[in-house]
């Protein structure tokens, strides 16, 4: 009797060791940090803990997988919260581990702020900044991201029309997920194309768009320009 | 230990309390043929309180629990002046239906999808099985709706997923009383052409004159002269609208509105826009004296009483109409300007195409709901083809999805498919504060005195900071909605979901708009 009132406190006692355990790892702490910062209405307390954890997870084991994780979304916030624009766990993040997909990811999100800062940095210095960042982003999914920034910042500083069309059709040969943004790339090629002297990537983006998007509100003006490009009246 | 008497006398009264419970369990439990509902149940909340819509939705419901005996769909109709707050208080609460409708229109939708409402991008993006047997096999069930699931309700741009399911096609037309043509005009033929049109108005104002009849043209109200006027204030801007679209996209979103204009890129003086203004204080004298402090309901009054040939009218209200009018309705679309107009003709284009037309009444997916995948399926079972012929028949909504048959009265109403851009004059009132500044001066424009420079001395001055306080809430909202995006995006990372680098991608878009608007704003923030 005695023997399995011993076995019953020694397996409750493993027991809860093993959930200490499991509370401790940085999957698991990474996860509850998550789930506070994600809460609909997370108290400034609240918030501050789960960053310190995320920092805890930084410190305890600085290039596991938990931390680059832990680095991106901390940093992340800093950017949201506090407007930073190239924040210090980014920028770790990118030294210690340029591959990892939350390093490109980074980068890209720091290229964005550069891009439309409101500061005193020319147009041509911002452009030049994320035509060197095109070596490090090598991620396919990020890569047409890149490319579509890239794009769309040319035409923002000065309507450039021909670095925009190269870094636009270059989105959209790697692959567009959303669809409404590939309606509006194919009619900016057509129309950079077009503008640009180049009749037949116009008059192919422009047909490509009426065949994908049929519904689209632009169907017949984009008629209208291809049938102008092939010499006929719309 | 012993007990006191009274003590005691208390136990043996819960005892006795105990047991007559417990008798009355057993007996109801036990009764002969008492068989206790094990059906998984799913409600609906919505505000789709028309004339035969709940009965249409619940013909789809009976052959839907027919189909699944083990699920029970229960609708929770709700009067739509009481919806919103219903919508907010039972998300909070966390007691929602499981299905819920969505209303674009309402104070801080997006944040309330973002929270509370469950994404159905996924979803959206397989076959609807309840397709399977219909031409629509196979297809995307995004697809097999005829706006592509683009309207503001089931898709939210600033969250960047799909998120209901809609019932019905919107759109906008002139309904005429057929028997009141035939006597100003003798025959039933609509016009055709702008000019048609103002002969037409001319011509019941002649009749109504000679027969001493309160007979006005239109039946006025301030939404149903809104609907007519917007898509012939954008058609003499068409070409300004192509303009303004500086990105290469041939597309101006709610945002460039404003944004163009703190840019400078257009004015209220530009000609076409003085003209387009023109025009509707035009088509202005043709509706009822004091129109634009009168409601839908005034004009639908006026127009069942014979006392207008026509009324512009949202198509879902046509059944209402329809079912309480004394003579025969037909419809007819809003005429067309052309570019040989004498007057308005220099920025036309063509006529408006209505070839993305929204769909309304969308049904969306509460995030956590008990039974969720009940609920799922029960909307794929409404947004299929053969759930929507059964919705269809039942309500005189155009159908949602596509394929599904419409009796020939109904033609009319589905959308025009050719045609280019026709939202300008509603888009550049803005969603919020510059919705007021403008619209609010309308009558400036419309009362005998008034006129286009009387409303222009006004709003010149005023729209400016107007659209930009819009713009800067709108960087604010989308700046929050980021912020909640990020912990779920980390989770979604960690986690290795299916879906991440799409989100991701679809954040990048939203976030860049959100970086050029602030700056946009902060380098035109000298400007008027």
């Amino acid at each position: 009797m005695k023997g399995a009132r011993w076995l019953v406190v020694c397996l409750l006692l493993g027991a809860s060791a093993s959930a200490a355990e499991e509370e401790a790892r940085p999957p698991t702490r990474f996860e509850r940090a998550v789930a506070v910062l994600g809460a609909p209405a997370v108290s400034a307390d609240d918030s501050r803990r789960a960053k310190a954890e995320l920092a805890a997870i930084i410190a305890g084991e600085e290039d596991s997988a938990d931390a680059s994780a832990a680095r991106y979304l901390l940093g992340r916030l800093k950017q949201l919260e506090n407007n930073e624009a190239d924040p210090p766990e980014f920028q770790a993040l990118r030294a210690r581990h340029p591959g990892h997909p939350l390093a490109q990811l980074a980068a890209l999100k720091v290229l964005l702020r550069r891009l439309y800062a409101d500061s005193a940095e020319s147009p041509d210095d911002r452009l030049r900044a994320g035509e060197e960042l095109a070596a490090a982003i090598t991620l396919p999914a990020l890569r047409s991201d890149y490319h579509l920034a890239m794009g769309e910042a040319y035409i923002f500083h000065g309507d450039r029309r021909e670095p925009a069309l190269r870094h636009l059709r270059a989105a959209a040969e790697i692959g567009i997920p959303s669809a409404a943004t590939r309606a509006n790339v194919l009619v900016q090629i057509g129309e950079l194309a077009r503008l640009s002297g180049e009749r037949a990537v116009a008059a192919a983006s422009y047909r490509a768009f009426i065949a994908e998007f049929p519904r689209d509100l632009r169907q017949q003006i984009v008629r209208d320009r291809l049938a102008d490009l092939e010499g006929k009246a719309p | 230990m012993k007990l006191s008497l009274k003590a005691r006398l208390l136990w043996a009264a819960l005892a006795v309390v105990f047991a007559l419970c417990a008798w009355h369990v057993i007996g109801v439990s036990f009764r002969p043929g008492a068989k206790a509902d094990t059906r998984r149940v799913v409600r609906v909340g919505h505000f789709m309180l028309h004339s035969g819509i709940r009965d249409a939705l619940q013909a789809v419901i009976d052959e839907y629990e027919r189909r699944h005996p083990d699920v029970h769909i229960v609708q929770v109709p709700v009067p739509d002046r009481a919806y919103p707050q219903f919508l907010r208080t039972q998300l909070v609460a966390g007691t929602a239906p499981e299905i819920m409708q969505i209303g674009a229109h309402f104070t801080g939708m997006d944040e309330l999808r973002a929270r509370y409402f469950e994404p159905i991008s996924a979803i959206v993006e397989e076959p609807n099985p309840y397709n399977v047997g219909t031409p629509l096999a196979g297809r995307r069930w995004r697809d097999t709706f005829l706006d592509g699931l683009e309207n503001g309700e089931a898709y939210s741009a600033a969250l960047r997923h799909y998120y209901g399911i809609p019932l019905a096609v919107g759109g906008v037309r002139i309904l005429y009383n057929a028997a009141l043509l035939r006597e100003v005009t003798g025959g039933t033929a609509m016009p055709r052409t702008y000019p048609e049109l103002v002969a037409l108005c001319q011509a019941t104002d002649t009749f109504a004159r000679r027969e001493g009849r309160t007979v006005a043209p239109f039946a006025g109200s301030r939404l149903s002269a809104l609907f007519l006027m917007s898509p012939l204030f954008a058609s003499v801007n068409q070409r300004l609208y192509y303009d303004l679209a500086t990105d290469h996209t041939l597309r101006v979103t709610d945002w460039d509105y404003g944004l163009t204009y703190l840019q400078g890129k257009w004015h209220f003086d530009l000609p076409s826009i003085r003209l387009g203004y023109a025009l509707a204080r035009e088509m202005a004298q043709y509706q009822k004296p004091g129109f634009y402090q009168l409601n839908t309901s005034d004009a639908t009054l006026q127009f069942l009483q014979g006392q207008s040939v026509m009324i512009v009218s949202h198509v879902l209200d046509v059944t209402n109409l329809k079912a309480q009018a004394g003579f025969e309705i037909l419809a007819a679309p809003i005429p067309a300007l052309t570019r040989d107009d004498p007057v308005y003709g220099a920025g036309v284009l063509g006529p408006v195409t209505e070839i993305d037309t929204k769909a309304a009444a969308n049904l969306g997916l509460i995030r956590g709901a008990p039974q969720r995948d009940a609920a799922v399926d029960f909307l794929r079972f409404l947004g299929s083809r053969p759930g929507m012929e059964i919705f269809c028949a039942r309500s005189n909504w155009l159908p949602s999805v596509e394929g599904v048959p419409v009796p020939s009265w109904m033609e009319p109403l589905r959308p025009q498919q050719s045609g280019y851009a026709g939202r300008f004059f509603a888009e550049i009132a803005g969603r919020g504060d510059a919705r007021f500044v403008v619209g609010n001066q309308y009558h400036l424009l419309f009362g005998q005195a008034g006129g286009v420079d009387a409303l222009l001395d006004v709003i010149r001055e005023s729209y400016g900071p107007a659209i930009r306080a819009d713009l800067a809430k709108d960087v604010r909202e989308s700046e929050l909605n980021l912020r909640r995006q990020e912990p779920g995006l980390s989770a979604a990372y960690h986690a290795a979901a299916e879906g991440f680098w799409r989100d991701v991608s679809s954040q990048n878009g939203y976030e860049a708009r959100m970086l050029r608007t602030r700056l946009i704003l902060s380098q035109t923030a000298q400007s008027p």
